[in-house]
């Protein structure tokens, strides 16, 4: 039998323990860190496996090499309602760029539709369903027009990552975990699948094997979100091909009115 | 079991043993939702960059006060800005007509489908005020170089918020 004070005690253990669980998470997310940073650096070993970074550098040293990308990426997106339902949206993402400054995104979905171009001068958004386009001047390379996009104007264009991997140098700082899941198949093709952590996102990369290694498929899950949403692609790269010009520049039909980009709040990073 | 270890003489620790446990129960239900409180989301990234991507925090919003509206920033500012705790027994949502064109993803981001949630204006939305879909029967003009939608006696000028449109109530231009 248990006396009062021991009791007492017992109860006081019991509500710390339940206090500090709880609490963890929350001043986790509170403090905008990722609960693996936290872990590792505790524990005072990397939690990176150098093999992964190599593998992420193989794969942009031959993106970098590359002089124009084209693939079609099937999509999915987990969309959360309200009540933290989610939804799982599909897409369709046609991409093509030619270093270092033309870009051509058409993102096609059942519940949105929009054109993203940069033709090395001028970023431009349209919305053909809506008719509507708008122009941000942009006379710089796709990488420094799309982060220009986000930053001041809170656009996201998918797969901006293609083109600077392989052009900078600390695309993988913020990697806090980094390990090799297994090998996998993706659309018939032998892959190497990648886990990794960072700062509000984990994510996955399925680098092909051979001496062509391009990302067949892309995972990533938003780990500042409560809910933890995933976007999830899969890309079917296409040989090399000469664009033209032209494939850069939208062609505007009297029909599309011209609107302006709402400038977004500034960003807070982390 | 706790309760049955307290002697007759002392009664008080079964109150204060409940009290204690309700307490831990209060604190393990409500910081969840607290935490979505403060910390409102970002949705589905397309990138690993994160200067890419269109992350804000929840309630960074400036634009105008009207603006801070849940709908807006569940569109743009890319969460679902909870101002109150999420309870067990929340209703689900309404249920929408079957149609088989029209996808339903009200809060979204990246990319939200035409605002089928923030609800077309009835009738005319007050001059400064936001809407994320249009009335029925609105006509596009081009004014002095800027694009308006004439809907009735209505008028609106059309933005993009990030990629997503939005429909400023104006006066009307002529």
């Amino acid at each position: 039998m248990l006396r009062n004070h021991q009791m007492g005690a017992l109860l006081l253990a019991l509500i710390f323990i339940a206090l500090s669980w709880v609490g963890l998470p929350a001043s986790a997310q509170t403090h905008n860190q990722a609960p693996a940073d936290r872990g590792s650096a505790e524990r005072g070993e990397s939690a990176v496996d150098p093999a992964s970074i190599k593998a992420l550098q193989e794969m942009a040293t031959y993106l970098g090499s590359l002089k124009s990308i084209a693939f079609d990426a099937a999509t999915f997106t987990e969309a959360v309602l309200d009540n933290q339902q989610k939804l799982l949206v599909p897409g369709v993402v046609r991409y093509l760029a030619v270093k270092p400054d033309k870009l051509r995104v058409e993102l096609l979905g059942e519940s949105i539709k929009r054109h993203f171009y940069h033709d090395g001068t001028k970023f431009t958004l349209v919305a053909p369903r809506e008719g509507y386009f708008a122009e941000l001047d942009a006379a710089s390379s796709t990488r420094d027009a799309l982060v220009m996009a986000a930053r001041d104007f809170g656009i996201e264009v998918p797969f901006a990552d293609l083109l600077e991997w392989g052009h900078t140098r600390d695309a993988w700082k913020n990697i806090s975990e980094g390990f090799l899941v297994g090998m996998d198949k993706v659309d018939g093709k032998e892959t190497q699948h990648w886990a990794f952590r960072g700062p509000n996102l984990d994510w996955e990369i399925w680098i092909a094997t051979g001496d062509k290694p391009l990302p067949l498929r892309i995972s990533t899950v938003n780990t500042r979100d409560p809910t933890r949403p995933r976007f999830v692609a899969t890309l079917k790269w296409s040989e090399a091909q000469v664009p033209k010009a032209e494939q850069f520049s939208p062609a505007l039909a009297k029909e599309l009115k011209r609107i302006e980009f709402k400038k977004a709040p500034p960003k807070q990073e982390g | 079991m706790i309760g049955s270890s307290c002697r007759a003489s002392h009664d008080s620790c079964r109150p204060l043993a409940f009290l204690a446990l309700s307490s831990v129960l209060l604190v393990l239900l409500s910081a969840p939702a607290e935490a979505l409180g403060r910390f409102g989301g970002g949705g589905a990234h397309f990138n690993v960059g994160s200067h890419f991507n269109a992350m804000r925090p929840i309630g960074g919003l400036g634009f105008r006060p009207d603006l801070r509206g849940p709908e807006f920033q569940g569109r743009f500012a890319g969460g679902r800005p909870l101002d109150r705790p999420l309870r067990p027994d929340d209703p689900a949502h309404p249920i929408r007509p079957y149609h088989p064109y029209q996808h339903y993803y009200p809060h979204y981001w990246p990319y939200a489908g035409p605002g089928h949630w923030a609800g077309a204006a009835a009738g005319a939305a007050a001059v400064g005020s936001w809407i994320y879909s249009l009335p029925p029967d609105c006509t596009s003009i081009s004014i002095g170089g800027i694009t308006y939608e004439q809907c009735g006696s209505a008028w609106y000028r059309p933005h993009y918020t990030g990629v997503h449109i939005a429909y400023e109530s104006v006066a009307a231009p002529r």
